[in-house]
């Protein structure tokens, strides 16, 4: 029948015409795109270099880079992204709802997609995600895989128990949405308003190929500390063979199941040890739902920032894998169960309570005939103690609750048994050690042992609590401080010494430190800010405003919060004492949350965007109060990349000022200073400062698009730049602190600034052939 | 294939000038029109020219011209230019006997019946000759997505009133 066709198809199809002026042709449309594409692109990049932080203009999210204007070959840092995007919850937090298709069809024009989790039922691997990143590669791909089984109008009847939800979000230019939900397991239906297509598991098989070629093509990374506790699993079928990091989930408080849980990062040699015994292991023990889960869960991450959870209990870690389909458990090794406890456990927050051990008991030998005193043992927990079982024959020895001690054949080590459970001690013994004899201990209260309390090392998952972080707690000791030189007094004026204050390493980070009780002290010095690019010049002094920034720090929230979104910026917050003691705390506006310290920033609070805000405000106010005469010099050229802008007024920016053109070339964009006389400057700041109306960037658009390179540049008397915009309607935009701005020229004005930009621009270099 | 931009603009006219009309005859079945399939040979020749130096040979070129041409198919399946035609029962070019001229109407007709991916699936099976691994590749799609395809693109030709009264007419 294949045949049939073959030979069909191939004596139907007619000869070909000639291909002549195909190649040309195409090598003609080709120069165009470029040409229209070109522009585009170098603004993506010179906004990058120019635009200060919070400016937003364009949605741009490139953060700010230290260097002059790059060339293409430049690229920038990753971006961190939230693992849930918010496209994937609507204002109260539940997945989007499904919308209505017209003529139950997906429209063309597609933008980007969404993968999303979506409602689950039957299975507690926590809360199911999709992909962290949008689909646009071949977005409308996408597309074709939903149209691609018929629709059946209304609503489909089926049993939805052990079923795994995801969600998929179109986004259409101007920002429409069409959302629809599919369901893996019983249903495998996709559902879309009044209609539903059958095929679900086929349908998101064909996604993940679309974000597994897309992630292929762009070298996909996920680089972000971020919350995934108490547990995440990502519906994009990643499995704990491609997992990268690990986080260990401690859950809070005594209800089962718990109400909070903390998030422990786990060390790479840990996490690799652990992915390479599960993956050595092959156990599948059906499913059993309903197991305790007040243990600490693990979640692990793969490098596109994908979830993998396992839940712990108190036997072991289990979770749910639909290919195959079944309930998996892994009971970690001796050795790795006491290394997830230590690293567990490092920073106390995570705790486990104390195991007796005897350090020197008398003890009657075990009789196999038997006596009051006699404890069971039961030859299951011999195994899992790791004894070789053979040695103690059939001996049973009843268990009244009472410690036993079963020593093996290196000597002092020994096993105790509390509650019917036995528990490792110093984690030494193995299967190899042959038990040589069954010590019995008398029988004595438990509040009154008679041996010393030693914490063990090797203790049941389930055992480990933790406790939530305090919000406010009292100041301690003091942890060590960074290696940066400590401050000791205030700089006078022109005395800078931000470069020695604020000094990155080659990827633009510097090590935060651990805080005394997690929360600042009070009496600060001075404080630092640093921005991945320029800093201001001079510290914050003064009691009442470096208390600020203590007070302000100690007000951020531990939940998520809705607020600014706008502001893209990573910073550093350098808190300085009399001691010499210095604080580092990172403040990242593009993660979530966004303010971490501690040797590996594994504490955090949110509201990051909201803090640099009021840093910003207490630096401008600050700099109203001390004005610099002379004016510091700008650290870097007038027209050179970075742009610090804490957000002063435009009237601040009064010592000087430049007109900056873009040159465009083959080899990517040049910026240049023009002439320009002061009193040009001048004119543009007073004009500008009388005729600046409020601009709402969403609600007008992008109107620079079209923008080629060229900016003007405001000084104020810390060397400060604010840079002006020109938007392709001819009027300029900047934005002063959280408040953008635009103003349009005056003709006189606007012709003036024509003629200096273009008496000044060179001609743009030839282009090789 | 050199690097420099005049060897690699000869280059690429004698790759179109030895595979495209090859190429044309492929997107010709997935969209049954003349113009149209030379229009998507084009587009498809536009968005991957610039890879042609570095890809290094023709064959690996033409694999991905190929890919192109299919992705673009199914993608813009919609666009009203892009509709695709119906045969009429004339013989559009070229002057094939009769009876296959019939043929390829019928042939053409139970095609336009199909999804546009199903669609591809078959010309690249049963036209291109490529194994079920290099359609999966090809489209984007797992291997067992393909061969669903293949069968149920299959089981609707089978039962196509075109293809059925076209047996019974010979």
């Amino acid at each position: 029948m294949n045949d049939q066709y073959s030979d069909a198809f191939k004596s139907i199809v007619p000869d070909a015409p000639s291909a002549e002026g195909w190649a040309a042709g195409a090598r003609r449309r080709r120069r165009r795109r470029l040409q229209a594409v070109t522009g585009s692109a170098v603004l993506a990049l010179v906004m990058a270099v120019v635009i200060p932080l919070g400016l937003g203009f364009g949605g741009s999210d490139q953060r700010m880079v230290a260097t002059p204007a790059p060339t293409p070959s430049q690229t920038t840092e990753a971006e961190p992204t939230p693992l849930e995007p918010d496209a994937c919850r609507d204002e109260d937090g539940n997945y989007p709802a499904v919308t209505d298709l017209p003529d139950n069809e997906l429209p063309l024009g597609v933008e980007r997609v969404w993968l999303c989790g979506g409602p689950s039922t039957g299975f507690t691997s926590g809360t199911f995600v999709g992909a962290p990143e949008p689909l646009t590669l071949n977005a409308d791909w996408a597309v074709a895989v939903f149209m691609e089984p018929a629709p059946t109008v209304g609503s489909i009847e089926c049993e939805a128990n052990n079923s795994i939800g995801f969600t998929v979000v179109y986004e259409y230019t101007g920002g429409d949405r069409h959302t629809v939900r599919g369901s893996l397991g019983d249903c495998d239906a996709v559902v879309s308003g009044a209609s539903y297509r059958m095929g679900a598991g086929e349908y998101l098989e064909e996604l993940r190929a679309l974000w597994d070629a897309q992630r292929k093509q762009e070298d996909t990374s996920f680089d972000a500390e971020i919350q995934v506790c108490p547990a995440r699993t990502s519906v994009m079928g990643v499995g704990i063979g491609d997992m990268a990091r690990a986080y260990a989930c401690g859950p809070v408080g005594d209800e089962e199941p718990a109400t909070g849980s903390v998030q422990i990062p786990l060390s790479d040699a840990l996490v690799a040890d652990m992915v390479e015994e599960i993956t050595s292991q092959d156990v599948m023990v059906g499913i059993e739902p309903g197991l305790s889960m007040e243990a600490p869960s693990l979640v692990f991450l793969s490098p596109e920032g994908d979830p993998f959870t396992i839940q712990g209990t108190p036997e072991g870690y289990r979770w749910y894998d639909p290919e195959p389909r079944g309930m998996y458990m892994w009971t970690p090794s001796p050795g790795l169960k006491a290394r997830i406890y230590d690293e567990m456990t490092r920073d106390n927050i995570c705790t486990a309570p104390p195991r007796l051990v005897p350090a020197d008991v008398q003890v009657d030998v075990y009789d196999a005939g038997g006596g009051s005193d006699s404890v069971a043992l039961v030859e299951e927990r011999l195994a899992q103690a790791g004894f070789d079982v053979a040695i103690t024959g059939e001996s049973a020895v009843q268990n009244l609750g009472s410690p036993v001690i079963v020593r093996g054949s290196n000597g002092n080590q020994g096993v105790d048994l509390v509650g019917g459970q036995f528990t490792g001690v110093g984690g030494e013994m193995s299967r190899e050690d042959d038990v040589v004899d069954v010590l019995v201990t008398t029988l004595f209260d438990d509040e009154s042992p008679p041996f010393a309390a030693e914490p063990a090392t090797d203790v049941p998952i389930g055992t480990i609590t933790c406790s939530a972080p305090s919000a406010a707690p009292e100041p301690s000791a003091m942890s060590t401080p960074s290696s940066v030189p400590p401050f000791s007094q205030p700089p006078n004026a022109g005395e800078l010494s931000v470069d020695e204050a604020c000094s990155l390493d080659a990827e633009g980070r510097m090590t935060t430190t651990e805080l005394p009780g997690d929360t600042l002290p009070d009496g600060p010095v001075a404080v630092w800010l640093c921005p991945g690019g320029g800093a201001p010049a001079e510290p914050l002094v003064g009691e009442k405003a470096t208390q600020q920034v203590v007070d302000s720090f100690r007000e951020l929230p531990t939940t998520a919060d809705g607020g600014l979104r706008r502001v893209y910026y990573h910073a550093y917050v350098l808190v300085d004492y009399p001691g010499g003691e210095r604080y580092v705390i990172e403040v990242d506006a593009n993660a979530s949350p966004g303010v971490r310290w501690g040797a590996q920033r594994q504490r955090t609070r949110y509201g990051a965007a909201q803090w640099y805000s009021q840093l910003a405000e207490l630096w401008r106010e600050q700099r109203n109060n001390t004005p610099q005469s002379p004016p510091i010099a700008p650290q870097v050229g007038v027209c050179d990349g970075v742009t610090w802008n804490l957000g002063r007024g435009i009237d601040r920016y009064d010592e000087d000022g430049a007109l900056c053109a873009g040159i465009i070339t083959d080899s990517g964009a040049q910026i240049v200073e023009v002439a320009a006389s002061p009193s040009l400057i001048a004119e543009v700041r007073t004009e500008a400062m009388e005729s600046r109306t409020p601009w709402l960037p969403d609600g007008e658009g992008n109107l620079l698009n079209d923008w080629m390179g060229d900016f003007i540049i405001l000084v104020d008397d810390y060397g400060d730049r604010l840079p002006l915009i020109p938007g392709s309607d001819g009027t300029w935009y900047w934005r002063e602190g959280d408040d953008p701005w635009k103003w349009t020229p005056s003709r006189g004005l606007a012709n003036k600034l024509d003629q200096a930009f273009d008496a000044g621009r060179p001609s743009p270099q030839p282009t090789s052939s | 294939m050199s690097g420099t931009s005049g060897t690699t603009a000869l280059g690429f006219e004698r790759f179109v000038a030895e595979r495209g009309r090859h190429l044309w005859r492929a997107a010709w079945l997935l969209v049954a029109d003349d113009h149209h399939a030379e229009d998507l040979v084009q587009i498809a020749l536009t968005k991957t020219y610039s890879r042609y130096a570095s890809l290094g040979d023709d064959r690996k070129f033409e694999a991905y011209v190929r890919t192109t041409i299919y992705r673009t198919f199914v993608s813009l399946w919609r666009l009203k230019s892009w509709k695709i035609e119906t045969p009429r029962s004339e013989v559009p070019h070229g002057s094939p006997p009769e009876s296959t001229a019939e043929l390829r109407v019928d042939v053409l007709r139970a095609l336009s019946t199909l999804p546009r991916m199903q669609r591809a699936v078959l010309v690249l099976r049963f036209f291109e000759d490529r194994s079920t691994a290099e359609v999966a590749e090809t489209l984007g799609i797992a291997e067992g997505t393909v061969k669903g395809y293949v069968h149920r693109g299959c089981a609707t030709l089978r039962t196509s009133s075109f293809l059925t009264e076209a047996g019974e007419r010979r």
